[in-house]
């Protein structure tokens, strides 16, 4: 019993030193959020949910994976609602009309390598030279165009999500790593799930990525979440996280620093 | 080209990354990245040189897996855009570095290649090294190049990630050495967007005299 309670006790320490969550944005040096009757359209959100084995693999769970995309576009519906814009938000890439579904994946497609190099670069401490300092500067050139004009949206926004759930054999692992000095060797403490998110949003007069965030939520004890996709809650979370505050651009704000 | 390897260390290197230990260094620290100015800059072992019309971005070499004749060049990263340069590659040798473990390997090349042969060694380093699932050569056809009768190498690839990269090849083969530039990018945007520099780095691309 009081094993049991020490080992509580260890477990309560950790959690505040093992894991957080972490967001940061950028933009571009001229971005303002968008306001008042703008009209947004938010792609199929790219979502991967997998399980955490005990041998620290991911494994992919396309019936989590779906559960989260719901309950995603269900909390954007209910975010967007209190914006005031007009939002279409895309669960099948065949809603748009006069645009095909092969079209909408292009743009996906290019947004995900696009989105890629801006976690890369502007977040991993691989800098480009080129752009370093210089808020945002990647674009889907003509094809978010062609979108925009064919859609009449202003806006593009997409979202990317990976989660991972602690399987029961990782989580049983993680509190010998905690507890095992107390049970007779000291088992290495092995991580817990991590998610991470990241969203873009593009300008369709432009084809220009304006605003870009990323969200990091981590714990370094499995069992102890910081937010899961699978219940509507934890997508609620995430979607507050990441699209929650959107701060203007550079130049934007020091011009209203200046006033 | 190099970048098959850099890509990969780079994603292992973030996924690795200990639970919230940061969003990571963001834009301050040390980069594998170096800028390049707009002036002539030898590229490669240094026997070829070049002038880019605007400041790119150069890859560092990384050690053990460098290749001393190639170097790689990227404006907007390489998931999104690269060119690539070969300053003389030997008979012989190998574009890439590979184990000779590898099952499936990139062939050497041979001072007697004819531009097709090349051609075929540039789809197999994609098709091995890249990952490429489907590859198309849109072109061969002779054209000038650093003095001589080269050739210039038309191809579009689509990759795991789903997305068509393009990429034109400009090379020849010069007292049995292999010297090439290639541009490889996202077919959408970047490879029309990259190709103007591109052709001017081609335009100004001399040999080291001596």
């Amino acid at each position: 019993m009081r094993k049991t309670t020490i080992a509580l006790a260890a477990l309560a320490l950790a959690v505040p030193l093992g894991g957080c969550v972490e967001t940061r944005q950028y933009a571009d040096v001229q971005f303002t959020p968008p306001q008042g009757q703008y009209r947004l359209l938010v792609l199929r959100p790219d979502v991967t949910v997998g399980s955490l084995t005990t041998g620290g693999m991911v494994e992919p769970r396309a019936d989590w994976t779906e559960q989260a995309r719901t309950n995603i576009i269900a909390a954007l519906r209910a975010q967007q609602a209190t914006r005031g814009g007009e939002t279409l938000i895309l669960d099948r890439r065949n809603q748009l009309q006069g645009v095909s579904a092969e079209e909408v994946a292009e743009v996906e497609r290019l947004f995900y390598a696009v989105g890629q190099s801006i976690v890369l670069h502007k977040y991993l401490g691989e800098y480009l030279p080129t752009k370093r300092g210089k808020g945002l500067d990647w674009t889907l050139g003509q094809d978010a165009v062609k979108l925009g004009q064919k859609t009449g949206y202003d806006y593009a926004l997409f979202l990317h999500a990976e989660d991972q759930v602690a399987s029961t054999g990782r989580v049983a692992l993680g509190v010998i790593g905690l507890a095992g000095c107390f049970v007779g060797f000291c088992a290495p403490n092995v991580g817990g799930a991590t998610q991470i998110d990241y969203a873009g949003l593009v300008d369709l007069k432009t084809g220009e990525v304006v605003w870009f965030n990323v969200v990091r939520a981590g714990s370094q004890v499995p069992g102890i979440k910081f937010g899961e996709l699978r219940t509507p809650a934890g997508a609620a979370q995430m979607v507050e996280r990441l699209l929650g505050r959107m701060k203007p651009g550079q130049a934007v704000r020091q011009a209203m620093e200046r006033r | 080209m190099k970048n098959f390897a850099k890509i990969g260390l780079l994603a292992a290197a973030a996924f690795a990354l200990p639970a919230c230990s940061s969003l990571g260094a963001g834009e301050s620290g040390f980069s594998s990245f170096a800028a390049v100015q707009v002036k002539r800059v030898s590229v490669g072992d240094g026997s070829l040189s070049v002038v880019a019309p605007r400041p790119w971005n150069r890859t560092r070499p990384l050690g053990y897996v460098d290749i001393r004749v190639v170097e790689d060049w990227t404006l907007n990263g390489p998931y999104l855009d690269g060119i690539s340069f070969v300053s003389g590659l030997k008979n012989d040798r190998y574009l890439v570095y590979q184990r000779r473990t590898t099952s499936q390997q990139v062939p050497k090349f041979r001072s007697n290649m004819t531009p097709p042969e090349i051609a075929a060694m540039i789809e197999s380093l994609f098709r091995v090294r890249g990952g490429a699932i489907e590859y198309r050569t849109l072109g061969i056809a002779p054209r000038p190049f650093l003095g001589t009768n080269g050739f210039q190498y038309d191809y579009e690839h689509l990759d795991t990630d789903e997305l068509w990269r393009k990429g034109r090849a400009v090379g020849a083969v010069i007292d049995g050495r292999l010297y090439l530039i290639l541009l490889d990018a996202a077919r959408s945007h970047y490879y029309p967007a990259t190709l103007p520099d591109f052709e001017a780095i081609v335009a100004s691309a001399q040999l080291r005299r001596g």
